[in-house]
């Protein structure tokens, strides 16, 4: 009975709608609620955990009202000790601002939820507008952009609450006709206050997350009308215009009035310097009939070149005119009269040895003086090349001879002269003395290293014994001190193959923790460097630079996670490619927001898109998404990529379904997505917790042999609309790339979607023939350019007009029958503890949680000596798992250090009668011990060192069999420690 | 002849496009402000030019509907004339005469019962000939006023 009425007491109150009145009154934003009209509206309150029904130990309580112009509200926080609020400090924008005491209102005009408005206010009174659109993955999850709610908004605090009193334009929001009264609404909190955050809400959630647009409440906005705000505003364009020595910005946009009425407008147009502040307006009035659109210029006067943030607001005809509809987007305004960039060579302005073309090619950009002489100037080292154009025109090309010149510092300058006054720009160029394993990169952005294409494919920090196809790791260590960083940079390379991409910020200060002081993360990368950094990067980079294993430096893991400032990476970018040109610098983001911030802080971008993989098929993001991270990686920066490998998370956020590591499809189609767009190298995250499924145990290496075996093809330019395609039913995100070098053709095809699909191919090559898939034996005909398939839900193609080539690829379906072997034979028949290929859930919940599936053996032992990836599930149920030589030492057990009487014992779910026991142990490490079952003892020997123990037991009936280490090796020789480790799996039979 | 009929025909054109362009008019709101009070008496002045042969004998103001609030022709109720959405209009005055010689330049119209909103009025003056003839000269020349009118 207590639990239903619980239950509608949460449910009840969502049925009822709440009104938010329209009254006309505009009270004083000021945080101290006394105006009138705050005075005769209710509180509503009982906010709700998270997840859960009950109320929140600590309350929330709000009102609202609206005036036909604005939403307003007034939100009470109780808090018994507002000193401890936290309010740390976060950039302009920050999705961080939510680790602060916040509260977040959440407005949704659009009933059909496909589209929301979301702004956090901190208890500093900084606020972040987002704006979420649905994916369109039908999965309820939304994609965030910023929003600029103009909201008014003031923060006050008391001894035991604070408040907050906040006005958000309807103007400042998007509607449709059909958009009416009816809104959702939700107020939501974020409590830091206590050790563990307090997360709540008006509306209650079935889950522990903000953004569940669907459980928010209804409400009635009371005489809201989107009739007041259909305007849209399209193909805005800024232009620089210089008139007398002076410098404006002119913004023109062409406006539709779709909102059926004659309308005036107040149009505000302003730039906001993003650096000092300082705003620059241009103001003007129009009118436009209803259904009528027209294009409208504005001029803003006397701006400086700059970064700005860009705002057209269109604003009623008033006294107090009220926001109608707005435009926002950020602006650099740069001008340049006389501009010099290189096109060769193409990365940083630097001719290195092995480059087989050394010309160097400047392109000279004029905006004013066009028709003037041009001189253009190489000097440097002696040298005093000149160019003369007798009349210059917008866009001039210059070439000069770069393979005749020495090693050395040069500068090319570019003069035009004016009524006896100079116009020049200038670059710097570097000629470089050759360095075993230079890495330079080309126009297309493929990376070389001694002047071979390396086509970069590894693992992000961990990774296994050699494998040929892996050539690259990323290397996270903060080392002691410079030897073993040098030792660590050659290990991997002589020992494993693998190049290094290191930390170039190091403290180097002999500590053994992982601990940052210099470069601590995220405190000291607010501003710009300091004087102490400085000299420890030029301090590291001096002395590891010439390290031959050596590929380049890894700049940050997804600083816009830790509200990193992007100008301390450019500033260390910069201080870098000075002291080592010849490494590049690589950065690491999680999404596309932070590729754009963040790109200049770079040579190559590098960024993680995981779109997070369940049981039942369903991603969290959508299965294209790695397309959409390339397309805007590679428009930047020469772009590798990082797909996800390993499962994660282990839940959703609801409980209901269990993670898994993605399957070989779900590699493939990661990987030859961002292959497609222009991708130049792949980072798989991650060896260590991937390693124990199937598909990540077969699936990278084979990938990783079509990478190296069709490098050239794959590292070639993708040929832009070189393939047209028609799918059957229509499905609008399946990926399609031709690379042609050589005239050969490539052709990959990506099935995006879960369903399955009839593809017609229409190539831009005329070519009339076969094109083989991996392995030779399929092919398709092809005639004069088009030919149809069919592909399987979430299926990657690959076509080639070489069959050699293609016959030197696994067959797709071989790999497929690998995989399924593998997992078919971790769980042996008869087995009585094996459970074979496992959810990463399951780890978890036996070994950490002690919750046991049934048929699930109890796995106790006398110790567990764990690593980081264990140190919450231990190593026990990796016995079981099936995997008898792993990959990772961490999936073996060994018993702690001070253990003179090690042993591991297994309970079974139900007695059985026991005939055989086996063990497998790495490299021969237990050398002797005894099987106890019953009281009964079955000792084994194993002198002569082999992995695999054969115990036979007597045909006993028991449920428990414990086996005790007597004689074994635990030291640990290997890189890896797999030396030290007893056990990698136990079967009982 | 045909040489000093086409002279003549040419001659002709050039006149009629020279008187065109003798007249000229323009409508502009009194004072600084283009905001009022729904009520409120709109003043404009009327600025023009016309041949000698011709005086302004009056004025009047109409909307039409694509300049105007959705809800103006219901406020007033007042027809809405025409077919055609682009050109459908509102007549809410009638003609305001000028005697001969007592023409004005400044002029207003009563906005008593008109709602909140954005307005586009367009003002038509006739200008007459000053000596009655019996030919019709009589010529139409109009200008906008643009307003909005909040409580």
């Amino acid at each position: 009975m207590k639990k239903l009425l619980t239950f509608f007491a949460a449910v009840l109150p969502c049925a009822l709608a709440f009104a938010v009145p329209h009254i006309p009154a505009q009270p004083v934003i000021d945080g101290k609620l006394t105006d009138a009209v705050w005075k005769n509206l209710p509180w509503k309150s009982s906010f709700a955990k998270l997840g859960k029904t009950e109320q929140a130990p600590v309350q929330t309580r709000f009102k609202s009202f609206n005036d036909g112009k604005k939403i307003y509200f007034a939100i009470e926080c109780d808090e018994p000790d507002t000193s401890k609020l936290v309010r740390k400090s976060y950039s302009d924008g920050s999705g961080l601002l939510w680790m602060n005491d916040s509260v977040e209102i959440n407005l949704i005009p659009d009933s059909k939820l496909l589209t929301f408005y979301k702004t956090m206010i901190d208890a500093n009174g900084v606020h972040t507008d987002l704006r979420g659109q649905d994916d369109n993955t039908d999965s309820g999850r939304y994609l965030f952009s910023p929003w600029r709610s103009s909201m008014e908004v003031k923060v006050r605090i008391l001894k035991n609450k604070w408040i907050v009193e906040a006005a958000i334009p309807f103007g400042s929001m998007n509607y449709i006709a059909a958009n009416n009264e009816k809104w959702r609404l939700n107020i939501g909190r974020n409590r830091w206050v206590t050790k563990k955050v307090e997360l709540s809400g008006w509306s209650v959630m079935p889950e522990p997350n903000h953004v569940i647009p669907k459980a928010f409440r209804e409400v009635t906005v009371e005489k809201f009308s989107p009739v007041n705000y259909l305007y849209d505003m399209e193909e805005f364009k800024g232009e620089i215009v210089r008139k007398n020595g002076k410098q404006s910005y002119k913004v023109s946009t062409t406006i539709h009035n779709n909102s059926g009425s004659f309308r005036i407008f107040q149009m505000e147009c302003s730039l906001t310097d993003r650096k000092t502040g300082k705003v620059y307006q241009g103001k003007s009035k129009f009118h436009l009939q209803g259904r009528a659109y027209r294009k409208y210029s504005v001029m803003i006067p006397d701006v400086p070149n700059g970064d700005y943030l860009f705002n057209w607001d269109l604003n009623t005809n008033s006294a107090s005119p009220a926001l109608l509809k707005r435009m926002t987007r950020t602006v650099n305004i740069e001008f340049i009269p006389l501009q010099v960039t290189l096109k060769r060579p193409a990365y940083r302005n630097n001719l290195y040895a092995t480059m087989p073309d050394k010309t160097i090619e400047a392109v000279i950009d004029l905006r004013e003086s066009k028709g003037l002489p041009l001189t253009v100037t190489l000097s440097g080292e002696g040298v005093n090349e000149v160019r003369k154009i007798a009349k210059s025109i917008g866009r001039n090309v210059v070439i000069f001879d770069g393979a005749k010149l020495k090693d050395g510092r040069y500068v090319l300058k570019a003069t035009i002269e004016k009524d006896g006054k100079e116009l020049a720009a200038s670059v710097k160029i570097r000629k470089l003395p050759y360095r075993k394993g230079e890495v330079w990169v080309d126009g297309r952005g493929v990376t070389h290293v001694d002047g071979k294409e390396f086509f970069s494919y590894g693992w992000y920090q961990s990774h296994g014994e050699r494998n040929p196809v892996y050539n690259t790791h990323v290397n996270m260590a903060r080392f002691k001190n410079i030897d073993s960083a040098k030792k660590s940079v050659s290990d991997s390379y002589k020992i494993h193959g693998l190049k290094s991409l290191i930390l170039p910020f190091q403290d180097l200060a002999n500590r053994s923790d992982w601990s940052w002081v210099i470069f601590k993360d995220p405190d000291t990368r607010k501003k710009g460097l300091t004087k102490q950094q400085r000299e420890k990067i030029i301090e590291f980079v001096s002395q590891i630079s010439d390290q031959e294993g050596l590929l380049g430096y890894y700049m940050a893991d997804e600083p816009e996670a830790r509200d990193n400032n992007p100008a301390w990476y450019e500033e260390a970018r910069e201080l870098i490619a000075e002291i080592d040109p010849y490494h590049p610098c690589l950065l690491l983001n999680y999404g596309i927001e932070g590729i754009r911030k963040y790109y200049k802080g770079c040579d190559i971008l590098l960024p993680d898109c995981y779109p997070q993989y369940f049981e039942d098929g369903s991603t969290s993001s959508p299965r294209w998404r790695p397309s959409d991270f390339a397309k805007v990686s590679t428009s930047l920066r020469p772009a590798w990529q990082m797909p996800l490998i390993s499962p994660w998370p282990d839940l959703s956020r609801d409980g209901k379904l269990r993670g898994i590591a993605p399957t070989y499809f779900d590699q493939r189609s990661q990987i030859f997505q961002a292959i497609i767009h222009n991708v130049k190298g792949i980072n798989n995250y991650a060896f260590f917790d991937s390693q124990r499924f199937s598909d990540s145990i077969i699936g990278p290496p084979e990938i990783g042999k079509i990478l190296m075996n069709a490098s050239r093809y794959l590292l070639d330019t993708t040929v832009p609309d070189g393939v047209k395609i028609t799918t059957t039913p229509h499905f609008g995100h399946f990926q399609v790339g031709l690379k042609m070098p050589d005239g050969k053709i490539c052709l990959l095809a990506i099935n995006t979607s879960m369903q399955k699909l009839k593809v017609d191919f229409v190539l831009k090559k005329k070519f009339s023939g076969k094109l083989y898939l991996e392995g030779g034996k399929k092919s398709v005909k092809v005639v004069n350019g088009k030919f149809s398939d069919v592909f399987a839900p979430n299926e990657t193609r690959i076509y080639f007009s070489d069959n050699a080539l293609a016959s030197s690829l696994t067959p797709v379906a071989d790999t497929l029958k690998a995989i399924e072997d593998l997992r078919k034979s971790r769980k042996k028949p008869g087995n009585l503890v094996g459970l074979g290929d496992m959810y990463s859930i399951e780890y978890q919940l036996y070994g950490k949680e002690k919750k046991l599936a049934p048929g699930v053996p109890q796995i106790t032992a006398s110790s567990d000596a764990r690593y980081y990836m264990t140190r919450e599930t231990g190593s026990l149920y990796y016995l079981v798992d099936g995997l008898t030589a792993p990959n990772r030492v961490e999936y073996t057990w060994k018993p702690g250090p001070g253990d003179k009487k090690p042993f591991v014992q297994f309970k079974l779910s139900k007695p059985a009668a026991l005939k055989m026991v086996k063990l497998y142990t790495l490299n021969g490490n237990l050398k002797a011990g005894q099987i106890v079952v019953n009281g009964k003892s079955f000792p084994f020997a194993n002198k002569s060192g082999k992995t695999e123990i054969t115990v036979p037991l007597s045909g006993v009936n028991s449920d428990t069999v414990r086996i005790e280490c007597t004689e074994f090796n635990t030291k640990s020789s290997d890189p890896f420690g797999f030396t030290g480790r007893l056990l990698s799996e136990v079967e009982i039979y | 002849m045909k040489k000093v009929f086409l002279f003549l025909l040419l001659l002709s054109a050039v006149t009629v496009f020279g008187q065109q362009k003798a007249y000229s008019l323009k409508a502009t709101l009194v004072g600084e402000k283009d905001i009022f009070a729904p009520g409120d008496m709109i003043k404009f002045k009327m600025t023009y030019t016309c041949p000698e042969t011709h005086r302004m004998a009056g004025w009047y103001v109409m909307g039409y509907t694509k300049n105007l609030p959705a809800s103006f022709p219901a406020a007033l109720n007042v027809k809405v004339r025409g077919k055609d959405p682009n050109w459908q209009a509102v007549h809410f005055t009638t003609w305001k005469w000028f005697p001969k010689g007592k023409e004005k330049d400044v002029v207003e119209f009563s906005t008593k019962g008109w709602p909140e909103g954005d307005y586009q009025i367009s003002v038509t003056t006739i200008f007459r000939n000053k000596v009655k003839s019996e030919t019709k000269t009589d010529k139409y020349i109009g200008s906008d006023l643009v307003f909005t009118l909040e409580k």
